[in-house]
């Protein structure tokens, strides 16, 4: 299981929001830390195919992301996402577990499987719009976990939970790092810190510093914070 | 407890395994199964991918659809000018289908779908096919229903009511790829009334030009340029849509 | 009919491990089971993806151990010799304990058969024509057997001091 992203820019008419930056992901949760505009979004939108770079390229296990096969392995949650109005949010997984191209009963018994994990099973039949930020986000990583993805790319997943929310999400994700390429943005330190056992710190579309991370570290937020001052 | 669930419970005593499956190895196992499940899937469901998005298309959609068919069969009896009146209203039609194949840029689903195996762009083309050729189908349908009523041909029929419809959703495609009519999906709704106006509609003075145009065509013998007209049109169409969606399956900057 | 594919991993797994009594094999056994299926059907959502997922496990199976005789049988033999051996220690303990040593020791006295469409029917739920298949009998023949093997388990437990509704 490898994601390589190989000296990938991204440059718009008056600004380069990716610089040439080359990476490696495996197996377990890599944190994608980097102040707002720091290149984080773009960087993950061209992982999951939405955004073409302006040169470089980004291979998983050989395959292009640019190919359907790779998405049928992804899961991706973005920063904002909206829903039909209609939608309920056992419709709105239904609806993306077609699109990824599972079975009606599997994609009934997933979904199911998946509100009760994000808990929110007693109001899945409620319409998403009535949902809070946090409901949505829940409802957003359950999407992304429709298809037990091996790649799993999640950008400010934790903007809008409570403090037990983003616990639970914590040792979701910690689980599902086991077995899948993990990468998730954030510019909230400590929700990283002891998940993630490895970080990429991005500033201005650069790779500022990119290596392991273990607990006996010290205090990520520190380190994070004295690089950033340059 | 049941009696069955009883006698279950009792030889669960016995055949539970005291060694339960290796939880990573299973995970890993079954998602590569999910994989090899799509990538068969996805090979012979280009239909499935149909129904799919029949089901996800808004009632509105079709209704607008058959309303038309409705006016028609209302207004056509012992009316000369109907069909450049049907023509008219057909506009209106092209601009509904258009939206709804757009409906994910309008509520923000965009760049969800566009991460799925049944990427973006399929879901697009589906609807477009589906939406596409049902409108046709009903407005041939029309032209079937009201030949006994008219003087034209099925096919001239078919035709005039063709143009404008089509006419509507070049526009709205080319005004797709600017910025304004990203921005702006309305703007094609703004475009079909115009267009309706041109082709007909009676309370506005271009309407009777449009007719006497039309009539002067038609006496002449030049009727079969509108046939060819729509035909081409027809290809335009199309290929402005499969531009369209080719440039779009990944964001584009203002967008962004 | 839904196919959750977890759940039938389970249940083949309990299977498998039934046959075997070795966690790494039992588990190879499934997923070969999955994968020769899926290069054969391609969809596990057939009416008898089910009974062929069992068909090729039990093969596999019986592959392993076809001079050896059923892993289970011999386990059985084991097992229950060695409790025998110990039982009057164990009394005192966990009643769940001694019923599962009765409960083994009263399934130790049925058939091989009887066993099998115990937990093809009782316990992985596998429906009567599913088990006909897998076992190569027709469906009056499972429900006939079947009962039977409820009817010589009922009397078996008896033995052991187990009665009641079940």
């Amino acid at each position: 299981m490898e994601l390589r992203i190989d000296r990938v820019s991204k440059q718009y008419k008056n600004k380069i929001a990716v610089d040439r930056l080359s990476a490696t992901l495996h197996a377990g949760v890599t944190g994608l830390l980097g102040a707002n505009g720091a290149g984080k979004t773009t960087l993950m939108r061209m992982i999951c195919g939405v955004l073409t770079p302006t040169s470089g390229e980004i291979t998983y296990n050989g395959v292009p992301v640019s190919e359907e096969r790779y998405r049928s392995v992804l899961g991706y949650l973005p920063q904002e996402f909206g829903c039909y109005p209609e939608f309920s949010g056992r419709d709105f997984l239904l609806y993306f577990a077609a699109l990824k191209g599972m079975p009606r009963n599997e994609a009934e018994i997933r979904s199911e499987e998946l509100l009760e994990t994000v808990g929110l099973a007693d109001v899945s039949k409620k319409r998403v719009r009535t949902y809070s930020g946090g409901m949505k986000q829940r409802l957003g990583i359950a999407q992304a976990l429709l298809n037990r993805p091996q790649v799993l790319i999640l950008d400010e997943p934790t903007a809008g939970l409570d403090p037990m929310e983003r616990v639970r999400f914590r040792e979701l994700i910690g689980e599902i790092g086991k077995s899948s390429i993990v990468l998730l943005s954030t510019h909230i330190v400590s929700d990283v810190e002891h998940i993630a056992d490895h970080i990429l710190m991005m500033k201005n579309g650069q790779l500022l510093w990119q290596g392991e991370w273990k607990e006996s570290d010290g205090s990520l937020e520190e380190f994070y914070l004295r690089e950033f001052r340059e | 407890m049941t009696t069955e669930a009883k006698n279950r419970e009792l030889l669960l005593l016995f055949f539970e395994p005291d060694e339960k499956p290796d939880p990573a190895k299973k995970e890993a196992f079954l998602k590569n199964v999910m994989t090899g499940q799509i990538t068969r899937a996805t090979k012979m469901t280009l239909h499935r991918m149909l129904l799919i998005q029949v089901k996800y298309i808004r009632k509105t959609a079709w209704l607008a659809a058959l309303m038309i068919l409705l006016i028609a069969a209302l207004i056509t009896k012992g009316n000369p000018d109907s069909v450049l009146q049907i023509a008219a209203l057909t506009p209106l039609l092209a601009f509904v289908t258009e939206i709804e194949t757009r409906r994910s840029y309008a509520y923000g689903m965009a760049e969800l779908e566009m991460t799925t195996a049944f990427s973006l762009r399929s879901i697009r083309y589906a609807r477009f096919m589906i939406l596409g050729l049902f409108d046709m189908a009903v407005l041939a349908g029309i032209s079937l229903l009201i030949r006994k009523y008219v003087a034209m041909s099925v096919l001239l029929t078919l035709a005039h009511l063709l143009l404008p419809f089509l006419l509507t959703m070049t526009g709205a495609l080319l005004l797709e790829r600017t910025a304004f009519g990203r921005s702006h999906p309305y703007g094609s709704g703004v475009l079909a009334l115009l267009i309706s106006a041109g082709t007909g509609f009676l309370l506005l003075p271009a309407g009777p030009l449009a007719m006497s145009l039309n009539k002067t065509l038609i006496m002449q013998g030049y009727a079969w340029i509108l046939e060819i007209a729509a035909v081409l049109m027809l290809i335009t169409v199309i290929a402005l849509f499969c531009t369209n969606v080719k440039q779009e399956t990944e964001m584009t900057t203002l967008w962004s | 009919m839904s196919f959750d594919i977890s759940m039938q991993y389970d249940r083949l797994y309990r299977y498998c491990y039934y046959h075997t009594y070795n966690r790494i094999l039992a588990q190879d056994i499934v997923q070969e089971a999955f994968t020769r299926y899926m290069e054969r059907y391609g969809s596990l959502n057939e009416k008898n993806a089910v009974p062929y997922l069992y068909v090729i496990a039990r093969n596999l199976c019986i592959d392993h151990y076809r001079r050896q005789g059923t892993q289970a049988e011999k386990y059985l033999q084991e097992q229950t010799y060695e409790q025998e051996q110990t039982i009057g220690l164990t009394e005192s303990e966990d009643n769940t304990l001694i019923t599962k040593l009765s409960v083994q020791r009263a399934l130790s006295r049925l058939s091989e058969e009887e066993r099998e469409l115990l937990l093809l029917i009782s316990v992985n739920e596998v429906s009567a024509r599913e088990a006909g298949m897998i076992l190569g009998i027709s469906r009056f023949a499972v429900y006939r057997r079947l009962r039977l093997a409820q009817k010589h388990l009922r009397t078996e437990l008896g033995k052991e001091g187990i009665d009641g509704d079940y």
